[in-house]
């Protein structure tokens, strides 16, 4: 079996009176890790995460706390995970045409 | 394994993840660098396993550059590209998992075929067949369609998705070869009001600044544009300048609350339509409060009066078409003097922009101080808000009448700035003239000098290229509906999906009997499912390519894997199919007379092996990367059709640099010359196109001026009334690119944003008795379709406004839209209709 990496990093931009409570409440979600952060709001926030499910959801719940302007994502790195193309979800319905 | 340290492949990858993220950041990593060299040796035998190519990412027209990964093949890892000047490191959520959009379970990988018992039938199911026999019929198909009615028959539709080539190639098949101007991109649908504000105000297309514009700013406004969720890597570099400087201001217009409006210090939520009187209002304020920059008007501005009541791009029997006085002549204008034109906007004071828009006073009066100021450098933003619209070359235009006023133009921070949807809007849709009325570097099919010129570079007989230009997208539809276009070929795009009407104008074309459909993309899209042919397509870096983006930078990249089954690019599609055709069966004898020696041809031999496309070996094919399409034509066939496409541009304001200098770089905006980009157009020391002296000029047009054009508020094609009684905007989010053909198909995007919704205001769901999550049906006069009540996600409408995404392809809200197009531009509005909800 190979091994299963699912490592990412993302550029975080937040208000800089935000600073503090985003610094927080992003070091309490799982598998999150800030390598470094500067005090006019951009946080440095690395990813492990067990699946992509998670991941969009981690993006999700950072961007959506009060403060953060912007959520850039920088590294994506996706092996041995090669279920990746089995996870894909089935084409959308198509609505009917007529 | 390795004993020399105990840091993993996975803390490697971690440290290495940090590091690209802290210096795209512009933080020091000085804490990670030790841990970043203990982790060295084993980061460096992770890297060769990996090889590590740049490439633009696939999506929008910020031109974003990627360092993509293979290993086996396969794409396995992404990173933004920090030595790119647009992104410098980042990616947004769609450039990041870019790595997936190749692997989608239905990737199509074999031609389909309608058939039943074994023959092409209209009505048949999807059969596989081998690229001979699709061609076959196919080519069947568009030569009856010739020999019955002629080159106005056919037609193709295709995108500024298209690499630069592609496009090229295209154009000319269609143009040169079939000698039919039915080809337009996509890009109608998105920029074609942009080119026209650029044509009309300058004689020119394309944005005179560039991205360094928002470094030197002191305000940011935004008309009409998302960019915090369409073009966040931008937007992420106005937060910084925002942060950075204090005294810097953003004013976001819209016709409903997005998350621009987190960082909003003006923000202001207008009834659709009223941003004319808003514009207009402007004007005035800077003329009535003595702030006109005479000097500047004096010297480089013309002042033109446009013709008024100019109709909706309906059809010519819709009773808002048979009343519009200039219906025919949109594009018309007259002389005026700057007298006149002041007199012309006094009539849009503040209360009568404040009564038709309904944004507060104040914060209008704030919005036009921040142009009026001359200390404030400004840069205006806008997308679809204004293109996609009635009124959307007016929109291009008036915003240029006030940075022309002012003179806040063409140097850094005063910046009227176009941003574009697609990746190559610019580089392919627009600059290699794929649009029906075009032709390469701005050229016009309607003018004889420059279909001569065009005919020159092509080696072709005078009269080849048609003067009269073709369909445009919603009149193809529209003429395919009526049975005047029966062979259609569409490639890289959803055009179904996107069609507004689409119920009543855009389907019953695709299968009405007597029309033959080709659909090539790599998934089955709406528009594919629609079709007769499927042809299966190889995408991204699965070719070689190259993108223009919003700022005028051509990039390029290499092929990295190889395309799934038995897929292809477009480009080697039109190339081969046009194997199929003898110039005889093309051309008329008179035409065919004046250059015998095509006699007998196909048209690959004329177009394709001219001595010009044909003019590269395939040994001068960067070591190290494969090119199928060379390897099958022989040649080194992207590189002869740049150059050939380059030719038309050179010396004449779009000079490219050479073909194998965009691969070294991470992009060149055009004009490159003596191997230098220019980063301000018109302006003397930036650009090697103004004259010596004269500081600034506007050289597209012949006296060297710009126009100032007086344009009144006209009302929408469609308002809501009593029983319609919500307007109907639809857009895009940002988890999903366009049509959904490639973002659905990653799960973390699908999963993000599965469902299209419907934005609304609490209070008017309370009031139509509707919750959130509770099904709803959105109607309009055409059509309706069902979808789920949003009243707290990321977009807020005001009272009496209902916002819907167009990525899903179970909620084709296009069935519910109008196709009213601008006059001038003929580009299609979105934005506005009048629907009404009922609870489902």
């Amino acid at each position: 079996m190979p091994e299963v990496l699912n490592i990412s990093s993302l550029v975080v931009q937040a208000r800089p009176e935000y600073m503090a409570d985003v610094t927080k409440a992003i070091e309490q979600l799982p598998g999150a890790e800030i390598p470094v952060s500067d005090p006019m709001g951009k946080i440095v926030v690395v990813l492990e995460l067990e699946g992509d499910r998670v991941l969009s959801e981690r993006i999700d719940q950072i961007q959506k706390m009060a403060g953060v302007l912007s959520a850039s994502l920088v590294y994506h790195h996706a092996e041995g995970a090669s279920d990746a193309a089995a996870e894909v979800p089935l084409a959308p319905a198509q609505g009917s045409l007529k | 394994m390795t004993r020399e340290t105990d840091i993993s492949r996975r803390d490697a990858i971690k440290i290495k993840a940090a590091a690209l993220a802290a210096t795209a950041a512009g933080l020091s990593s000085a804490g990670l660098t030790a841990a970043a060299d203990a982790a060295n040796l084993v980061t460096d035998a992770n890297e060769t396993e990996l090889k590590w190519s740049k490439a633009p990412c696939r999506f929008c027209g910020t031109g974003c550059s990627v360092m993509v990964a293979t290993k086996d093949e396969r794409v396995v890892a992404t990173h933004g590209d920090a030595l790119s000047e647009v992104n410098r490191g980042l990616n947004c959520v769609k450039g990041y998992f870019l790595s997936k959009i190749l692997y989608g379970r239905d990737r199509l990988t074999q031609p389909l075929l309608r058939k039943t018992n074994g023959v092409y039938d209209k009505n048949g199911e999807f059969t596989p067949v081998s690229w001979d026999e699709a061609f076959d019929v196919m080519a069947e198909k568009f030569k009856k369609a010739l020999k019955e009615k002629g080159p106005t028959a056919i037609g193709m539709f295709g995108s500024g998705q298209w690499t630069v080539w592609e496009g090229y190639a295209a154009s000319k098949l269609m143009k040169a070869g079939f000698r039919s101007n039915n080809i337009d991109p996509n890009a109608r649908h998105c920029m074609a009001s942009a080119v026209g504000g650029f044509m009309r105000t300058f004689g020119i297309d394309e944005p005179m600044g560039c991205y360094d514009d928002m470094e030197h700013a002191d305000a940011f406004v935004l008309w009409g544009s998302n960019m915090a969720e369409m073009h966040p890597i931008l937007w992420t570099r106005v937060t910084d300048r925002r942060l950075s400087a204090p005294h810097v201001k953003v004013a976001v217009l819209s016709t409903y609350e997005h998350r621009c409006f987190d960082l909003a210090d003006i923000p202001m939520v207008f009834t659709p339509q009223t941003d004319l009187a808003i514009l207009n209002y402007i004007a005035n304020h800077i003329i009535q409060t003595g702030r006109v920059n005479k000097d500047f008007v004096g010297k480089h501005v013309n002042f033109r009066r446009g013709n008024d009541d100019i109709g909706y791009g309906l059809r010519p029997e819709h009773p808002r078409e048979k009343d519009a006085k200039n219906r025919l002549e949109p594009n018309g204008s007259s002389e005026m003097s700057f007298e006149e034109f002041a007199a012309f906007v006094k009539d849009y004071t503040l209360d009568k922009a404040h009564e038709l828009s309904g944004v507060p006073k104040n914060r209008l009066e704030a919005l036009a101080e921040l142009y009026a100021d001359p200390d404030t450098k400004v840069t205006s933003f806008w997308t679809m808000g204004f293109n996609q619209h009635t009124r959307g070359v007016w929109c291009n235009n008036l915003i240029y009448n006030i940075h022309l006023l002012t003179g806040k133009i063409s140097e850094p921070g005063n910046s009227p700035f176009s941003l574009t949807g697609q990746p190559s809007a610019c580089g392919t849709a627009r600059e290699v003239g794929t649009f029906s009325h075009r032709l390469p570097a701005d050229l016009l099919v309607a003018r004889k000098e420059h279909r001569d010129f065009a005919e020159g570079i092509w080696k072709l007989p005078e009269g080849t290229i048609p003067p009269k230009p073709g369909a445009h997208a919603v009149l193809q539809n529209r003429l395919l509906r009526d049975g005047k276009i029966n062979a259609y070929w569409i490639q890289v795009n959803n055009n179904l999906q996107a069609a507004a009407n689409m119920n009543e104008e855009t389907y019953p074309g695709y299968r009405n009997p007597d029309n033959f459909i080709v659909v090539s993309d790599a998934y089955p899209t709406v528009t594919a499912e629609a079709a007769d042919l499927i042809l299966p397509t190889a995408m991204w870096v699965e070719k070689e390519g190259a993108y223009g983006n919003a700022e005028r930078r051509t990039q390029f990249w290499h092929e990295l894997v190889p395309a799934p089954g038995e897929s292809r690019s477009d480009l080697w599609q039109l190339v081969e199919f046009s194997k199929r055709f003898k110039i005889e069966e093309v051309w008329p004898e008179d035409l065919l007379a004046k250059m015998p020696e095509y006699r007998g041809k196909t048209l690959y031999d004329v177009l394709y092996r001219n001595g010009q496309v044909d003019a590269f070996p395939t040994s001068e094919i960067t070591a190290g990367y494969a090119n199928h399409e060379a390897e099958d034509f022989g040649f080194y066939i992207q590189k002869g059709l740049f150059e050939e496409y380059a030719s038309f541009g050179r010396g004449h304001g779009h000079d490219l640099a050479p073909f194998d200098v965009y691969h070294e770089v991470r992009g060149l905006r055009w004009p490159v010359v003596d191997g230098k980009e220019t980063k301000w157009r018109f302006r003397e020391g930036s650009d090697p196109y103004v004259t010596a002296g004269s500081e600034v000029e506007f050289y597209g047009h012949k006296d060297g001026r710009a126009r100032i054009f007086a344009l009144p508020y006209e009302p929408a094609a469609e308002s809501p009334d009593e029983e319609y009684d919500f307007w109907l905007c639809t857009g895009r989010v940002l988890e999903h690119w366009h049509s959904g053909s490639m973002t659905q198909r990653v799960p973390e995007l699908f999963r993000a944003f599965p469902d299209a919704v419907c934005f609304i205001h609490p209070e008017d769901a309370k009031k139509q008795g509707l919750r959130r999550g509770d099904a709803v049906r959105i109607m309009s006069r055409r059509g309706e379709i069902q979808s789920r009540v949003e009243t707290r996600g990321r977009n807020r409408p005001p009272r009496g406004l209902v916002f819907v995404p167009w990525f899903d392809a179970s909620q084709l809200i296009n069935k519910v839209t109008l196709d009213a197009t601008d006059p001038i531009s003929k580009q299609t509005d979105y934005k506005k209709c009048a629907v009404k909800l009922v609870k489902a």
